[in-house]
């Protein structure tokens, strides 16, 4: 077994499929039949993972950010063996999961974003029952594991209601309590508070950050759109674009690349018209953008993005000079979704 | 603690028979109603061999004489049996089933077999339902039966339905539809492999003798035809080069369905297409 310094250790991962894609080949063939025969279909590698690798370790709540699409479901299903990696490889616990996927799947707590598998008619009980005695564990094991489980995620009191009676936030910690069975040191969580209410996220969010990763000492690997959710609870994010790890550090440092737009929030009344085009004439602003506020005639709510926060004095001064009476000047820092959105490119 | 490896086995496969019993218990109403059926559906196949006495009787002989209602009653008994052998496998391609299960340490065979566990009791309880019919009802002897013969050619049968039914699971397993696999064997062992009437029966109407080639072609005509035998006590010796066939057909099948199973979930692990979607 390898050395387990890192609970895990994603070397040079890559997943690709065929994808099947349409070509013009003639445009100038006409006729009835023209639509099929100017297409000619070719067959594409699609890489959904490339070359990712980045280690996690011992007691790290890890957060893995991107758009739809980027890859992260995919490499998640790669960790937790369902799918079989095209190239590259990762080791989970000291264990490789090309070559060891049993002690993997026996070391591993997955929790996908659309988990099945459930019975609806049998208690929550049952069901883990069910899942600890499949994964090998003696009758008296199976009773203290999923005992201990259904405490963990606070399911203990409703451990004899049927799963259809459960409230989505409660199957989702069943999804949770499901992975520990096995008390496995690593936990890869896909999305875990989809579909959540905000109450019942913070919840699960905080019993991830502090039960599971401070208290217990497990390595989790979590998956999120939610940027608030990873700001807040994650040691470190990656943030994943088509395919690729494009920004890997702590939430504060990610920021940090885009930290350079700051965004001046500027409140002023009895502006002039040319106020807005005066402020972004300033070789300092990158975008600008104004709103009236109904509230207050003749006053207006400038949001500007500039390179350097200094430059607040600058606008101060110009709405002075202009007439204008200033009402605020706030900065805005950037959020991890600013950082997201500018590293991805996309809006 | 040290579990013995057999009894953790045991008990893994015992998981998976707990889930579906709790699960069918669970409805009460149609338990009971299923129940219900296997009694009415076992009459009616009584009452079809007394009707049909007069035409099967020429092709009874080779079973010692065997009532038609007792023929029919073992051939739809074993067919019900088999029938369930071969869908048990598809078990395995239920959507979330499959991923779960190979997202935990369960083996694959454990796997497999536990999901067929609750089908294999729930079929082997409709064989009791018919034996008691056919011994209350319809003069069905036991006393002659040959234990061993029965209990070994129903090994063979399970295992090739088994074969069978794990390579329609494979494909469907890929394919995400209806395998034709499954559908040619349950129509044509309907229709030619001695369920309800002999397969000799088919040359009175095909004279060429091809349907009754083809019948001999396929593990469940050889199995219906060595049950019925091993209630008239014949012994295995006595049907050896059947046996031998049937042996045969057993190792190809279940050699091929493992075969394919294993490479249907690599292709699926592959493509991403575990899952049902």
């Amino acid at each position: 077994m390898a050395s387990i310094d890192h609970p895990i250790n994603i070397q040079g991962l890559n997943k690709s499929f065929w994808v099947k894609t349409t070509q013009d080949a003639n445009p100038h063939v006409t006729g009835w039949f023209a639509s099929s025969l100017r297409k000619r279909i070719l067959r594409q590698k699609l890489y959904a993972v490339k070359d990712v690798s980045f280690t996690i370790g011992d007691s790290e709540l890890f957060g893995l950010l991107g758009p739809n699409g980027a890859g992260k479901t995919t490499l998640i299903k790669m960790l937790c063996t369902l799918l079989w990696p095209t190239d590259g490889t990762a080791l989970i616990n000291g264990y490789d999961i090309r070559k060891q996927p049993r002690q993997v799947r026996a070391s591993t707590g997955t929790v996908l974003d659309v988990d099945m598998g459930w019975y609806g008619r049998l208690s929550c009980r049952q069901n883990l029952a069910f899942y600890a005695q499949i994964s090998g564990f003696s009758p008296s094991q199976v009773h203290s594991r999923v005992d201990e489980a259904l405490r963990t995620v606070g399911l203990r009191e409703r451990a004899d209601e049927r799963y259809q009676k459960l409230s989505s936030g409660m199957r989702r910690k069943l999804d949770v309590a499901r992975a520990l069975l096995p008390d496995p040191p690593v936990l890869l969580l896909d999305e875990p508070t989809v579909g959540m209410d905000p109450h019942s996220g913070r919840n699960l969010r905080q019993f991830i950050k502090q039960e599971l990763c401070r208290e217990q000492g497990r390595s989790i690997l979590l998956t999120t759109h939610n940027m608030f959710e990873a700001e807040q609870i994650c040691d470190r994010v990656a943030i994943m674009h088509k395919g690729k790890i494009i920004a890997i550090d702590a939430p504060e440092r990610v920021k940090n690349f885009v930290k350079s737009d700051t965004t001046i929030i500027v409140v002023a009344g009895n502006v002039p018209p040319r106020l807005v085009d005066d402020i972004a004439k300033l070789d300092e602003v990158i975008s600008i953008r104004s709103r009236p506020i109904s509230a207050f005639p003749n006053s207006l709510r400038i949001e500007t993005q500039v390179r350097n926060p200094s430059v607040s004095a600058t606008i101060s001064h110009i709405v002075a000079k202009s007439g204008g009476l200033l009402y605020l000047v706030r900065f805005e820092e950037p959020t991890l979704e600013d950082a997201l959105v500018k590293l991805t490119g996309e809006q | 603690m040290i579990v013995n490896p057999l009894f953790r086995l045991t008990y893994s496969i015992y998981g998976f028979f707990k889930r579906d019993a709790l699960n069918a218990m669970s409805y009460k109403f149609e338990f009971g109603t299923s129940l219900i059926s296997m009694f009415i559906t076992a009459l009616s196949m009584g009452i079809l061999g007394i009707v049909t006495q007069s035409a099967q009787a020429p092709y009874m002989t080779k079973y010692g004489g065997m009532s038609a209602a007792t023929f029919i009653l073992i051939g739809s008994m074993t067919n019900n049996f088999l029938i369930e052998c071969q869908i048990a496998p598809r078990e395995i391609v239920n959507p979330g089933v499959t991923e779960r299960a190979l997202l935990s340490p369960c083996r694959l065979p454990v796997f497999i077999l536990g999901q067929m566990s609750w089908g294999h009791l729930w079929s082997t309880m409709n064989f009791v339902v018919y034996v008691l019919v056919g011994v209350t009802l319809f003069n069905m002897q036991l006393q002659t039966i040959n234990a061993t013969t029965f209990l070994a050619v129903l090994l063979l049968g399970i295992l090739c339905m088994w074969g069978l039914g794990i390579i329609a699971a494979a494909i469907q397993l890929v394919t995400k539809r209806w395998d034709p696999i499954s559908w040619f064997f349950f129509a044509f062992t309907q229709f030619a492999s001695g369920i309800f009437y002999s397969p000799e029966a088919l040359l009175a109407f095909d004279h060429s003798g091809i349907l009754y080639s083809i019948a001999w072609c396929i593990p469940h005509t050889y199995v219906f035809d060595m049950i019925r035998q091993s209630f008239i006590g014949r012994s295995l010796t006595l049907m050896l080069p059947s046996l031998l066939n049937l042996s045969v057909l057993v190792v190809v099948l279940f050699g091929m369905g493992w075969i394919t199973l294993r490479l249907c979930i690599r292709r699926c692990q592959v493509e991403g297409s575990l899952g049902w979607a």
